[in-house]
């Protein structure tokens, strides 16, 4: 990086007075030119009032002063914010230049390009930080060249020699500044982290909001879904005529709401975001019904053809698995793993009849006692039930039931597909696959009430 | 190889089961960055805690607890969208009320409700007695209830034998009894992957815009010979499985500052450190594909433990044994 020019820089400052100026007297400008139209004398006056104070205040010196003297105290600079975990923490913020890089698949601040600067505290001393924020050149704020300690910069805050030194210190330190005292608050969330399993050794983390890279976050997901590309591409896509072009849609995206109806009392980018940030969902998979299997009134036990259907695609694999009489560890696995691809199929539609059918459903169909103790567990809280509680939480054979009405089912699913091999006991291939069955039954067994709780 | 960290040659000797554990409340938003299931470090904080316990206890001052399984059976967010193509916002309560009586200002939270069954090593110089275990099964089936797991409270464990010990050999004994459930694994190389594939495609991408990837579904459109618009829906993640994006813990942000330095907090008598929270994918895997040993899903490399990296100033929690 390189300084500019004195002249460039005092230009800059000025520019940024100038807007400052336009953009707090909008409104009284527009009056006056009103006002002269109409010849307005009173009114000219009065504005005109007006304007000379606002002029006044954005003098160099004038701003500056404040600046420096007032605002720079009342508001804190940093990529990360305490404010952000909780509005009313009074904790510090950090500027935080990365010394290292992260691990390969380890995503944090160090994963985005150029992170913009946050400042929070007292919203009236925000227009200091539209002050350092202010565009030199293309890619360059005034900011850039204070942290850089930029001679031309460091001369062009004030009329007066010694005073603009004395200005550009006070911002650099506010920008750069290390901390004297860290102090942390109330507030802030604090996570004792061992660092040694056997001592009593911890450190103290104080997570702070990571301002810049949710900025950054927001701005990329506000472009997914809400840019003019975007929508153009959405619209085409259900027009005839126009020409399609592909877009991309994000799933279960949530916003929370930093800072209330208030957002600019947390930070400036809150200000600008409205208080929304986005947040990428990390829900497990659950257990769900994708095929609603419906059991029937008068069936006397969920293995049936029925089940068959539901788990057709995990029974085929166990029939391809079968067929295949190489005994070698990969196809034993294979087996393993299409019987419990079809225990999958079970576990999802007993846990779909579980959670959805109101407590007691069990009462009016024909299904085996066994299979309803374990299907419909609420019964058991229901009034009158006291038998069908006792007998689900006293009697221990009713798991191993299952899994005999199960092994039985699956057996006779293997017979019908395999008239021949059924009949030839002294096929080594079949006992095999019996002890297979065997073997997983054992371990249910020993399950036991875990699986079927 | 030493499991927890560099300095101990303690073993595992067996597993503790915590069968359907119903959590009520639990903290929802894991990080500035995701929501949906809680953070890792929530649950080892918890089970740290409680082996904390066990070195007050009598029968069981020479046993601890280290890694510990994730197994989650059900996780409902208490959220709302009005309709599919809205964002979700978190339902908010307005508590605790301030002294004068007036409704506090919104802080937002994200809760949720959880039913977990959790495997914890059991780590002690010899193997249990069987005094020890029952004294193990007993006291830690009523520390779990007693205290707070990521943020939320545990209303109770499954009816019959909600805890469990099983001896180090027995360890897949303890798949069956996972189910129905997924289980969480680290996707770090899973996520390096997809980070290069993303860069092959558009060089300027950065990993972040990886992460935010892994939750996006590309829309294409192909012309039909007679001119119709086929549309393909694509993501990153086909092939992969259930990936994720999670934090995995922090990096330091700030100098680590020696005890006593750093002006309220909690524990004034240790050192601390301002840091953020670092992110990567996570992936849900079903039991039935953890019992391959030595294969990648062997079950021994799905606990979670905490690593410290001095050096780079790192506090991850991580699956992996090899340091």
């Amino acid at each position: 990086m390189n300084d500019i020019p004195l002249e460039l820089a005092s230009n800059a400052v000025k520019a940024f007075l100038a807007s400052q100026y336009d953009k707090k007297t909008e409104t009284e400008q527009k009056q006056l030119a009103k006002a002269v139209e109409s010849n307005d004398l009173l009114l000219i006056s009065t504005l005109n009032e007006k304007l000379t104070i606002a002029k006044d205040k954005y003098q160099l010196d004038n701003w500056m002063d404040n600046a420096a003297n007032k605002m720079a105290n009342q508001i804190s600079f940093g990529t990360h914010i305490s404010k952000g975990v909780h509005s009313g923490s009074k904790g510090d913020n950090i500027s935080f230049e990365p010394q290292s890089s992260l691990p390969d698949g380890i995503v944090g601040h160090q994963s985005i390009n150029n992170h913009k600067l946050d400042a929070s505290g007292n919203a009236a001393a925000l227009p200091l930080f539209s002050f350092f924020d202010f565009d030199v050149d293309t890619d360059k704020k005034i900011m850039d060249y204070i942290i850089y300690d930029s001679d031309s910069f460091k001369s062009c805050l004030s009329n007066n020699k010694k005073l603009s030194a004395q200005y550009f210190q006070i911002f650099r330190t506010l920008l750069t500044g290390e901390i004297s005292v860290p102090c942390s608050s109330e507030y802030n969330k604090q996570v004792l982290w061992p660092t040694n399993h056997k001592t009593d050794a911890y450190i103290c983390t104080i997570p702070l909001y990571p301002s810049s890279l949710t900025n950054s976050v927001y701005e990329k997901i506000q472009h997914i879904q809400y840019s003019n590309d975007v929508k153009i591409a959405k619209k085409n896509r259900f027009s005839s005529s126009a020409e399609k072009t592909p877009y991309v849609t994000l799933l279960d995206i949530a916003t929370v709401t930093i800072g209330g109806s208030n957002p600019q009392g947390v930070s400036r980018h809150m200000s600008k975001q409205g208080g929304r940030n986005y947040l990428l969902p990390s829900l497990p998979s659950i257990i769900k019904q994708e095929r609603a299997f419906k059991l029937s009134k008068f069936a006397n036990s969920i293995f049936s053809t029925s089940m068959e259907y539901n788990a057709r695609e995990a029974i085929q694999s166990i029939f391809k698995s079968i067929k295949d009489t190489r005994n070698i560890v990969d196809v034993r696995d294979a087996r393993k793993s299409a019987i419990e691809g079809v225990l999958y199929q079970i576990f999802a539609a007993a846990e779909d009849i579980r959670t959805t059918m109101p407590a007691g459903w069990s009462k009016d169909y024909e299904l085996d006692r066994v299979e309803k103790l374990w299907l419909d567990p609420k019964r058991a809280d229901l009034e009158g039930e006291e038998e069908f509680k006792a007998e689900r939480e006293q009697d221990d054979a009713w798991h191993s039931q299952i899994v005999h009405i199960f092994a039985r089912w699956l057996n006779t699913l293997m017979q019908a597909e395999f008239k021949e091999i059924a009949s030839n006991f002294g096929d080594a291939e079949h006992l095999d696959w019996e002890h297979e069955i065997e073997d997983m039954k054992k371990r249910y067994e020993r399950a036991g009430k875990g699986v079927f709780l | 190889m030493s499991r927890v960290d560099d300095d101990n040659n303690i073993g595992i000797v067996g597993y503790l089961l915590f069968k359907k554990v119903m959590i009520d409340g639990a903290n929802t938003i894991s990080s500035p960055l995701t929501y949906g299931f809680p953070a890792i470090t929530g649950f080892l904080g918890s089970f740290h805690a409680m082996s904390r316990k066990m070195a007050d206890d009598e029968s069981l001052s020479e046993v601890s607890l280290g890694g510990v399984l994730l197994a989650c059976h059900d996780c409902q967010p208490q959220m709302y969208r009005p309709n599919s193509y809205n964002n979700y916002t978190f339902n908010q309560t307005r508590n605790p009320i301030k002294k004068d009586g007036k409704t506090a200002s919104i802080i937002e939270e994200g809760k949720c409700r959880l039913v977990m069954s959790f495997v914890v090593e059991v780590l002690a110089d010899t193997t249990l007695t069987t005094e020890q275990q029952a004294s193990a099964i007993q006291n830690t089936k009523q520390w779990i209830q007693q205290q707070r797991m990521a943020g939320g409270s545990v209303r109770g464990l499954a009816i019959f034998e909600p805890v469990q010990f099983f001896d180090n050999s027995d360890i897949s004994a303890v798949i069956p009894q996972l189910l129905p459930a997924f289980v969480l694994m680290d996707a770090q190389n899973e996520f390096a992957q997809i980070i290069n594939d993303v860069q092959k495609d558009d060089p300027d991408a950065t990993p972040l815009d990886a992460l935010i990837e892994v939750c996006a579904l590309h829309q294409i459109p192909e012309t039909q010979k007679n001119g119709d618009t086929k549309w393909l829906t694509t993501s990153r993640k086909s092939g992969h499985g259930w990936l994720v994006p999670m934090p995995v813990g922090y990096q330091g942000i700030s100098e680590l500052y020696d005890s006593g330095v750093m002006q309220n907090v909690r524990n004034p008598e240790y050192p601390s450190q301002y840091v953020e929270a670092v992110y990567s994918l996570g992936k849900w895997v079903y039991p039935q594909r953890l019992n391959r040993i030595g294969g990648e899903h062997d079950i021994a490399n799905a606990f979670w433990r905490y690593r410290y990296d001095a050096d780079d100033s790192l506090y991850l929690v991580t699956q992996r044994q090899d340091f």
